[in-house]
């Protein structure tokens, strides 16, 4: 119970409407009355680590649709800076000490290599005896999406399926959006095709072949005996651990830096309040956009002055080149161009290199600003620390090509439908990791696994359209994942010997769009 | 969370780094399945309308300008929405082709639909107030949002707010001195 909080509102009425004060006794029952009459609600964790797990599989979701896009505008028509001029930074010396003892504390244990098995600089693999469990059995949201009866919120998170409005599962009436229909868009299925040799597989060795899983928890001890402070006895706290650390560069074109301890990763981002406000008011154009060789150099002397080890990591590569978009927009004047653009240092485990499953290379990524021709942030560095275990691989090229030909195919052809299908060729296969993610609903921890992986090339140069974003497509080859796959292709392909009790996928409508703001 | 954290946040899942879109969650989960709870008092609905707000929020992120508010009372303003849309559907009286997706509604739209507070001992606080003071008061007592949150929530002026709340605790103040009154007069009876 906050009463500091009811007492603020009612010093506030005061203030608004000082004649109150005269019954100063019978505002404060009241407010104080109808506050106490607030129910007590326990929310309920399942529900909680549910809809967090259903964000999580609508974000992957997302991710990968904009790649596909090419019209995400990303409203930045935002006065940061008047804002911010409004945000206090209390950056108190008792916090700043705690910072740099944590900050220094972390910096050597991370540099600490006390496991074995690496054979990378700053990677350390530490064997189980076990395994991980279930890698794919929550992750994989398509496959939930096809084999699941559409609920009204389903329905909504997939984008499929008619406006509905009825029962829920909870028996409530639900209201849903009206969405709106493109009138002209026609579904695109884009499927695979590989005719190059199948002896991709041949010489792998599955025995030295494990799946990772990172490590993230690097909390450190807070030794309460720096901070001496009169308002707490921080002492009487037991087995406090630093979890994060947030640090501001208080000078012009300064960063923010982000440590999450118990996630492993340091971000940098710049300090809003201290670089100069971006002038939307003119429409960046292409001539905007520096060169490629620009953005890798202007990337690089980042990584060079502020000694980010790269160790670990490929050379850079862009991450969306917009020179080569513009040049293929049919409609130049509406291409929009964004205010930066990302660099990415691609990660390499083992020699391999990671890639997001949605088919982008995975690792290190720094944004640079086209106006400021400056880094304004940097993702995704992280501590390299492993646990592995083995999992049965699936070998078998035939497998694992139906599976790459079928990967972006989730609808029961409809002769009512209207498709257009587009047939890309799939190229050069590479064994290599893949990054996925797994939330374990107990701890509430969303843990990250590499996965060892085929991936294709895919050959877009018959395509005539910049919708179409993918770069590669990757096939993990744990047993688990290929036979679920394969499953669903099976359904998909031949719906009627489906079992009656499962349900049957809903056929692709009209793509809708909820209406913003 | 700060602020800053959060307006960082933000911008990175503007910027397609939605998996920071998490941090939020974890921020506003329960004071947004409350804020429903109170108007629904029915735990499977709370939990359907807490999901459609953090969906419609999610799959909305860039359409949320930083110097337009608070993240806060952008999703609250989801939140409410659903809850409108979720009482005109049960008044059943309401196209529902009027759906009107994150745009906000206004103050006659609120007057035609009856939000519950249904909660016994409340009732005698909030009986005979409008609609409008109803929400007012709720939001900045059980809520605790601040005047300003509450004006961009609804749709109305700081000023606007803190005036409406406090003639609400005025008009709330006077009925229980007549109600007083009356309960004297009928012990002298």
């Amino acid at each position: 119970m906050n009463t500091k909080e009811v007492n603020e509102i009612i010093q506030d009425l005061y203030n608004i409407d000082p004649s109150l004060k005269e019954y100063e006794d019978k505002i404060q029952d009241i407010i104080f009355d109808i506050y106490y009459q607030k129910p007590d609600i326990e929310s309920d964790d399942n529900f909680k680590n549910e809809l967090k797990q259903k964000l999580l599989d609508r974000i992957y979701e997302l991710k990968i649709e904009n790649e596909k896009s090419n019209t995400i505008n990303t409203n930045k028509n935002n006065n940061i800076n008047t804002i911010m001029k409004k945000i206090n930074y209390i950056l108190t010396g008792v916090v700043a000490v705690a910072c740099v003892f944590a900050l220094f504390i972390y910096i050597s244990n991370s540099n600490k290599s006390n496991m074995s098995t690496s054979i990378d600089a700053n990677v350390s693999i530490k064997p189980t005896n076990g395994s991980f469990g279930q890698l794919f059995s929550q992750n994989n949201t398509e496959n939930t999406v096809a084999q699941q009866p559409l609920t009204n919120t389903t329905r909504l998170m997939a984008g499929v399926g008619d406006t509905v409005s009825g029962n829920t599962e909870s028996g409530k009436m639900m209201p849903t959006a009206n969405m709106i229909i493109s009138p002209d868009y026609v579904p695109t299925i884009y499927k695979y095709t590989y005719d190059g040799d199948k002896n991709f597989l041949s010489n792998l060795d599955t025995s030295n072949l494990p799946v990772l899983k990172r490590i993230k928890d690097s909390t450190i001890p807070f030794n309460n005996s720096l901070i001496s402070t009169n308002t707490i006895d921080l002492s009487k706290f037991g087995n406090l651990k630093i979890d994060n650390i947030s640090l501001n560069e208080d000078k012009q074109y300064g960063y923010s830096l982000y440590m999450s301890l118990s996630d492993g990763t340091f971000s940098i981002s710049k300090n809003w309040a201290k670089w100069p406000q971006i002038d939307y008011s003119s429409q960046q154009t292409i001539d905007d956009v520096p060169s490629n060789d620009d953005l890798i150099n202007i990337s690089n002397n980042f990584i060079q002055n502020y000694n980010i080890n790269l160790d670990n990591y490929s050379s850079p590569e862009i991450q969306t080149d917009y020179h080569v978009l513009y040049a293929k927009a049919a409609d130049k004047t509406n291409f929009y161009i964004p205010t930066s653009s990302s660099v990415i240092y691609p990660l390499k485990i083992q020699g391999k290199e990671v890639y997001e499953q949605y088919g982008d290379k995975y690792g290190i990524t720094i944004g640079v600003n086209f106006q400021e021709k400056k880094v304004e942030y940097v993702n995704n560095i992280q501590t390299l620390k492993f646990e592995s275990a083995n999992y049965d691989l699936d070998t078998n090229p035939d497998n694992i090509l139906k599976v790459a030909e079928n990967i972006d195919n989730y609808y029961i052809p409809d002769e009512k439908s209207n498709y257009k299908t587009v047939e890309l060729k799939l190229e050069n296969p590479i064994i290599a990791y893949t990054k996925i993610y797994n939330y374990d609903e107990v701890t509430s921890v969303n843990n990250e696994f590499f996965v060892p992986a085929v991936v294709f090339s895919i050959d877009t140069s018959s395509l005539d359209t910049n919708n179409y974003y993918k770069k590669y497509i990757v096939i993990p080859l744990t047993k688990e994942y290929v036979d679920e796959e394969l499953d669903r292709i099976n359904k998909l392909q031949n719906p009627s010997s489906s079992d009656n009790n499962t349900p049957t996928p809903t056929p692709l409508a009209q793509p809708r769009e909820i209406q913003a703001f | 969370m700060d602020s800053k954290r959060e307006i960082s946040l933000i911008k990175n899942c503007q910027d397609g780094k939605l998996d920071s879109f998490t941090e939020l969650y974890d921020e506003y989960f329960e004071k947004i399945y409350n804020f429903i709870f109170y108007r629904v008092s029915h735990k499977e609905t709370a939990e359907d309308l807490t999901s459609l707000t953090f969906i419609k929020a999610l799959e909305n992120i860039n359409s949320f300008k930083v110097d337009y508010g608070f993240f806060s009372s952008w999703i609250y303003r989801i939140a409410r929405n659903n809850i409108i849309d979720y009482y005109r559907s049960k008044k059943d009286t309401q196209n529902i082709d009027d759906y009107k997706g994150l745009k906000d509604y206004d103050a006659d739209i609120i007057e035609t639909i009856d939000i519950d507070y249904n909660f016994k001992n409340i009732q005698k606080y909030i009986e005979n107030l409008s609609k409008e003071q109803k929400e007012i008061l709720i939001m900045r007592i059980w809520d605790q949002l601040t005047y300003r949150e509450i004006g961009k929530i609804i749709g109305k002026s700081e000023e606007n707010c803190k005036v409406i709340f406090s003639r609400t605790i005025k008009t709330i103040r006077e009925r229980s001195l007549i109600i007083l009154l009356l309960i004297l007069l009928r012990i002298i009876k």
